[in-house]
């Protein structure tokens, strides 16, 4: 893959990007520091990526190390409650607010899931988990959005 | 039932995340450029009108050549000698067609690396593009030249070329054995030869000769009806979401062309390889480095590191960032070789390898230690003294 094309995909990806820093930072500013980071290591790591197929699961995986390098430093500067985020323009607001009372844990990998289609395998291998423990977030994630969302089950 | 699409959760991209993707990966790619070559306006004049009066022969010698590819980016580090193991013109068979003929130019097989300079000579009226490229990528990815603004299909409509991709890849790929190739550069010349440069470890077991089929195809690109044919993503200036756009180009797959050049290269005094025993333990990111290797060839200091994880916990905390880096006496890394350094791999066993080139001027009496550090965090861990005693 030349540089360019490594770009084009990268460029094509910047909505699972978003989605997945969103889901583990609140700041804006945290979610740019965290996606640049993100590229700077993908692009120097990039020809060790043997084949392009696993591009977005490796590239998310960085991003996610990225995530929670910060929010473990965010942790530490301030630790205690933090207001609720408003959701922003153009988004599922009662959605948005559901997910965002999840605990972080849980909340992850439920948007991997449902937004960005992953298997559970990718999941466990992106957060460094077991597959077990991965579905088990998961059950507890959905029963408590199926509560918050008074729906009877998720699609 | 209410079905909720949860893509929507977090609506879209705000334009300041979007630019900050844009910005970094533009930064990144200008941080990759190679250096501009400077030339003086009569320098540039003399150049020019050399250009002009000379010979196809001429043309052809003025053809970058593997040295030429290998210190674009700084002095690569090989030796002088290195010269004297480049194979001209060495014996091959195929690479003849239609659009483009093929013919390896130089080449190096040192018992370790491989290193060809394959010249892709098109017919009349043909732009030959680089793999991955398309018209509306810019000129400079063609040419290596950073004053080339127009465009691919710009130059092309000027000059009344019709473009085709070329691509290259080995048999042995195709049938999906190591593949030989891991480096990939092109450039092209001034008379329309797209020159490749490509480079790789040979695979196990090749011993002194290094036997391989490059499957070289060139696929011509035809004027599409709007909406039609080849369709590219990208985003606008300012716009937050991707724009997929027709480029107005399609296959041409009746005409596509598909060459086989095969050739076999003899090693060129591969020199014994030297091994050292360490078990040094690197308790900070849970390693032990059990032997280090190498072999020296005029065109690099090849070596092998070979760890294994003595601590899962304190490993896994590295987020398979672990690398090593040669210190000479004043503490200072040992320059990088010729090819790809730092790379890792899982073997058989359970152990780790990591392979890398250091300068051919380097040489094992002038390391003085083995440095670890996460190639991520840029955290270094232990640093051992090396005594290097075969």
């Amino acid at each position: 893959m030349t540089s360019e094309q490594f770009a084009q995909e990268i460029v094509a990806l910047t909505d699972t990007l978003y989605r997945v820093s969103y889901s583990i930072l609140r700041e804006k500013c945290d979610r740019e520091d965290a996606v640049q980071g993100c590229l700077e290591k993908a692009w120097k790591k990039r020809r060790a990526l043997r084949d392009e197929r696993y591009l977005k699961t490796w590239l998310v995986r960085i991003l996610i190390n990225e995530c929670y390098n910060i929010h473990r430093r965010r942790a530490r500067e301030a630790p205690g409650e933090l207001p609720e985020r408003a959701a922003p323009p153009g988004a599922d607001r009662e959605l948005h607010d559901a997910l965002m009372r999840l605990p972080e844990e849980v909340r992850t990998p439920i948007v991997l899931h449902y937004m960005e289609g992953y298997p559970i395998g990718e999941i466990a291998s992106a957060l460094r988990l077991a597959q077990g423990t991965v579905k088990s977030r998961m059950r507890r994630g959905r029963a408590m959005l199926k509560k918050l969302l008074s729906e009877e089950e998720l699609s | 039932m209410k079905k909720r699409d949860f893509r929507t959760a977090f609506g879209k991209p705000d334009a300041d995340f979007v630019s900050c993707v844009q910005n970094t990966l533009h930064r990144l790619r200008e941080e990759e450029r190679p250096m501009k070559r400077k030339l003086s306006l009569s320098a540039a004049i003399a150049v020019a009108a050399c250009l002009i009066v000379a010979t196809a022969a001429l043309a052809a010698a003025s053809h970058w050549g593997l040295f030429d590819f290998l210190n674009q980016g700084g002095d690569s580090g090989a030796l002088p000698e290195a010269a004297e193991i480049v194979a001209t013109d060495p014996p091959q068979e195929g690479g003849a067609g239609k659009l483009a003929s093929f013919r390896l130019r130089e080449a190096v097989y040192d018992g370790e690396y491989v290193y060809m300079v394959v010249d892709a000579t098109p017919a009349d009226g043909l732009l030959l593009l680089g793999p991955g490229l398309l018209p509306p990528d810019a000129m400079r990815n063609l040419t290596k030249e950073d004053y080339d603004a127009m465009t691919i299909g710009e130059y092309a409509g000027e000059n009344d070329l019709q473009m085709a991709i070329v691509g290259i890849s080995t048999a042995a790929a195709a049938e999906g054995a190591e593949d030989a190739i891991t480096s990939f550069d092109w450039r092209l010349e001034a008379d329309g030869t797209l020159v490749f440069m490509l480079s790789g470890e040979a695979p196990q077991g090749m011993g002194d000769a290094f036997e391989t089929t490059l499957l070289c195809s060139v696929t011509p690109l035809v004027p599409a009806a709007k909406g039609d044919g080849i369709t590219m993503q990208y985003f606008e200036e300012d716009g937050e979401e991707p724009v997929s756009k027709y480029i107005g180009y399609d296959v041409d797959e009746a005409h596509i062309q598909r060459s086989e050049l095969a050739f076999a290269l003899t090693a060129a005094g591969p020199a014994e390889a030297q091994a050292y025993d360490l078990g040094a333990a690197y308790p900070g990111c849970g390693v032990r480095v059990e032997r280090v290797t190498f072999e020296p060839s005029p065109m690099a200091l090849y070596y092998e590191i070979r760890f294994t994880i003595t601590d899962e916990a304190a490993y896994a905390a590295t987020e398979d960032g672990v690398q090593f880096e040669f210190l000479d006496a004043n503490g200072e890394r040992l320059p990088d070789g010729a090819t790809m350094s730092g790379q890792t791999a899982a073997q058989a066993d359970g152990s780790l390898v990591q392979s890398g080139s250091l300068s051919a001027q380097s040489d094992p009496s002038q390391i003085a230690a083995l440095r670890a550090f996460n190639c991520w965090t840029k955290e270094r861990y232990e640093s051992h003294e090396l005594t290097l005693e075969p």
